[in-house]
C-alpha cells in the first residue's frame, strides 16, 4: 500500500505524474491509478494529499479536476476553432469524441496552437473504418473537410505575397504564344491544391450560410487555395485546371504543363480556348508571382 | 515619478491585442497608451496578424507577453523559440518579454496550460538558473508573472511571494503582478491576497495585469473574461500605493467586448490613481467559462 506521508518527489517526477494526471482521458482520480501516473508517483486517490494538498473547501482531487477538464475543453475548442464547419457538420458531440481521442494520439508537442491540427486530416483519415478500401462514404468526406480546413489555417498565416505584384492577366495576354509556351511560371507561395472525390469546397460554402446544409454525393471537385490582402481565398477549379496548376507548381513549362495535363485528364475540345481561359483565370486569381519567358518554339497547339 | 525599473518605463494603461478588434483599432487609432500581445500568436505569423502588428507596432508601444516559455519545466529550455521571441521583439521594439512561472508541459508534451511549481529551495535553485539563461541569450531582464492556479503541493516549503520575492534577487527579473491571479490563488488557497502583495519586492514590479474571473463558489476560476471586481480593485490600489505605479494592463479574453468597453474597464485604474471613486462592478460572475485562460489562437478569415 502506498504511504501516506508527504511526497518530496523530484521536481521531474512530479511534473510527469502531474501531468499524467490531468491529461488522462478518464478524469483525475483514473489517472492517479493509472499505470503512466504510478510509474512516476506510486500514489492511490486516497492518499493524494501526500502529493497534492486540500485547501479548505476543495479537496486534493477537486483542486486536481480544475486543470484536468480545462486540458480537454480547451485544446477541443482550440481544434474547433481551426476545423469550424468540420465542427458543425459533425455536432458537439461526435466532435468532442474525434478530438479527445485525436489528442491522445497527438498531443500538442509545439509552443503554438497553430500546429494543434496539424495531424488531425491524417488522424481521420487512418481512423476511418475505409481506410485501405475502395469505399467512399461518409468518413471519406470528412476527411476531405479537414484537409480544406488545415489548408485554409495554414495559408491563412503562412507566408503570402501581399508585398509584391502577381502576374497581371494583361502581361500573359503581351506574350506571343510562342514565348509563353516555353514559360516557367512561378506560383504564390500561399497556394495550395487539393482534389476531392466529393463536392467539398461547394459544399462549405452552403455550411456558411446554413448548418443544416445537405451532406453532398459522390462528386469529384478540385479546389486552390490562396491568399490576398491576408484574406484566403477558395477557387474551384475543372479537373484540366488543376493538373494545370499542379504541373507548374512543380517547376513544368507552360507547354509540358499542358501537355500532361492533357495525358492525365484528355484533350478537350477548344484546346486554345480552354488553355487560354485557364492562364486568364490563374492570372485574374493572382496565382503567380513571376514569369520566366522562354525561348521561342512551335507550340503543338 | 518613481524611476524605471529595470530600465522599463511606466507605459500608462494598456490593453490585451485581440484579433476581434484589429479592424477597430486600424480604422480608430484609438487612446490607449500601449498594447500587450501574445507572443505565440506573432512570432511565426506571416499572415494578417502580423501585418497588423506591424503597424499597430509603428504607434504604440508594444510589450510581449508569452505562454509557453515553461520557465518551471523539466524539459530542456527552447531555444529555437527564444530566438523567435528575440526577433520579433527586436523587429515591433517591444519593450520587455514577459511570460509566467510555471510550467506548460513535460517529455515534449504542450498541455497549453499554466502549471504552478511546488515552491521550495531546490525548484528556486532550478527556476533561477533557468531565468539566468533566458535573460542571457534575450539580453535582457525577462519579467515574470505570478500564475492563478489550482492545486499546491505538499513539497512546497515557502509560499508564492516568498518565492518570487528569492526568485527576483537571485536573477534580477522584473515581476509582472497579476492582481486578478492574487484574488483568484488567494480565494483558492486560503491565504490573505494584501498580505502577498506586502510580502512582494515592490521595487522589482514592472507591470500589473488586471482581469475577470469565473466564482464557481468554493473555488475561482482565472477565466479573463469579464469586468474587474472591486476587491481586485482594492487589490490594485493596494499594488499602485506599494509600488508607485507601474505600466497597467487589462486582459480580455474570452467573451471579449467592443474596443469601448475594453478601454473604459481599464480607464477605471486612472480613476482609482487619482482618487475617485467607480462605478461597482456587479456581482461576480458564477455562471461564465469554466476554463482558465488561456486559450489564445487567432482565427482564420475565409472568403
Amino acid at each position: 500500500m502506498a504511504s501516506s506521508k508527504s511526497h518530496r518527489a523530484d521536481l521531474p517526477v512530479l511534473q510527469k505524474w502531474m501531468q499524467a494526471v490531468i491529461t488522462h482521458v478518464g478524469g483525475v482520480a483514473n489517472g492517479i491509478d493509472s499505470s503512466a501516473a504510478r510509474q512516476h508517483i506510486d500514489v492511490e486517490v486516497a492518499n493524494v494529499e501526500s502529493v497534492v494538498t486540500r485547501s479548505e473547501k476543495r479537496t486534493s482531487v477537486e483542486r486536481l479536476e480544475v486543470y484536468a477538464n480545462a486540458y480537454h475543453a480547451r485544446l477541443v475548442e482550440c481544434l474547433k476553432s481551426i476545423f469550424p464547419i468540420f465542427a458543425q457538420t459533425v455536432g458537439d458531440e461526435l466532435f468532442y469524441e474525434f478530438a479527445v481521442s485525436y489528442l491522445q494520439q497527438y498531443p500538442s508537442t509545439s509552443y503554438t496552437l497553430n500546429r494543434l491540427g496539424d495531424h488531425f486530416p491524417d488522424f481521420l483519415e487512418k481512423t476511418s473504418p475505409n481506410y485501405g478500401t475502395d469505399t467512399l462514404a461518409f468518413e471519406e468526406f470528412l476527411v476531405g473537410l479537414a484537409v480544406v480546413e488545415r489548408s485554409i489555417d495554414e495559408v491563412f498565416d503562412g507566408p503570402g505575397f501581399e508585398r509584391q505584384a502577381a502576374v497581371s492577366p494583361q502581361t500573359l495576354e503581351g506574350m506571343s504564344p510562342e514565348v509563353f509556351w516555353e514559360s516557367r511560371l512561378k506560383t504564390v507561395p500561399c497556394l495550395r491544391l487539393h482534389s476531392f472525390p466529393f463536392p467539398i469546397n461547394d459544399f462549405i460554402t452552403q455550411a456558411k450560410q446554413s448548418p443544416d446544409a445537405e451532406i453532398p454525393e459522390f462528386q469529384p471537385s478540385w479546389l486552390a487555395l490562396s491568399r490576398r490582402e491576408y484574406v484566403v481565398r477558395r477557387i474551384p477549379l475543372t479537373r484540366f485546371e488543376y493538373h494545370v496548376l499542379a504541373r507548374l507548381e512543380g517547376g513544368l513549362r507552360v507547354g509540358d504543363a499542358v501537355e500532361n495535363a492533357m495525358v492525365e485528364v484528355g484533350e478537350p475540345e477548344d484546346l486554345p480556348g480552354v488553355v487560354a481561359a485557364a492562364f486568364r483565370k490563374f492570372a485574374a486569381e493572382q496565382l503567380f508571382l513571376s514569369i520566366q519567358p522562354g525561348n521561342e518554339r512551335t507550340n503543338t497547339w | 515619478m518613481p524611476e524605471p525599473r529595470l530600465g522599463y518605463e511606466n507605459l500608462g494603461l494598456g490593453v490585451g491585442l485581440r484579433h476581434p478588434h484589429f479592424n477597430y483599432i486600424l480604422e480608430n487609432w484609438p487612446a490607449v497608451d500601449w498594447f500587450e500581445i501574445i507572443s505565440e500568436n506573432y512570432i511565426d505569423s506571416q499572415g494578417r496578424p502580423r501585418h497588423v502588428l506591424d503597424q499597430i507596432a509603428e504607434r504604440y508601444p508594444i510589450v510581449m507577453h508569452g505562454v509557453s516559455l515553461s520557465i518551471g519545466s523539466t524539459d530542456p529550455l527552447d531555444f529555437e523559440y527564444l530566438n523567435k521571441l528575440k526577433t520579433l521583439s527586436a523587429a515591433i521594439n517591444a519593450r520587455w518579454i514577459s511570460d509566467h512561472v510555471c510550467w506548460t508541459g513535460v517529455a515534449g508534451k504542450n498541455t497549453h496550460d499554466l502549471l504552478p511549481i511546488p515552491y521550495n529551495e531546490e525548484t528556486l535553485k532550478y527556476v533561477a538558473q533557468r531565468v539566468v539563461q533566458v535573460q542571457d541569450f534575450l539580453e535582457r531582464p525577462l519579467v515574470l508573472e505570478d500564475p492563478s492556479s489550482y492545486v499546491t503541493f505538499a513539497a512546497s516549503t515557502m509560499t508564492e511571494w516568498e518565492f518570487l520575492t528569492a526568485l527576483t534577487q537571485e536573477t534580477g527579473c522584473g515581476l509582472l503582478l497579476d492582481v486578478n491571479n492574487v484574488y483568484v490563488s488567494a480565494v483558492n488557497h486560503d491565504f490573505d491576497p494584501a498580505r502577498y502583495i506586502e510580502g512582494l519586492p515592490w521595487e522589482s514590479i514592472v507591470q500589473f495585469h488586471l482581469a475577470g474571473h469565473t466564482n464557481m463558489g468554493d473555488y475561482c476560476i482565472d477565466t479573463h473574461d469579464g469586468h474587474v471586481i472591486d476587491p481586485v480593485w482594492k487589490l490594485f490600489c493596494l499594488a499602485h500605493q506599494r509600488t508607485g505605479g507601474v505600466s497597467t494592463l487589462l486582459e480580455w479574453d474570452a467573451n471579449i467586448p467592443d474596443f469601448n468597453t475594453l478601454h473604459a474597464e481599464v480607464l477605471k485604474a486612472k480613476k482609482l490613481i487619482e482618487g475617485q471613486p467607480i462605478a461597482p462592478t456587479a456581482d461576480e460572475k458564477s455562471n461564465g467559462s469554466q476554463v482558465p485562460h488561456p486559450a489564445h489562437r487567432i482565427e482564420h478569415e475565409v472568403s
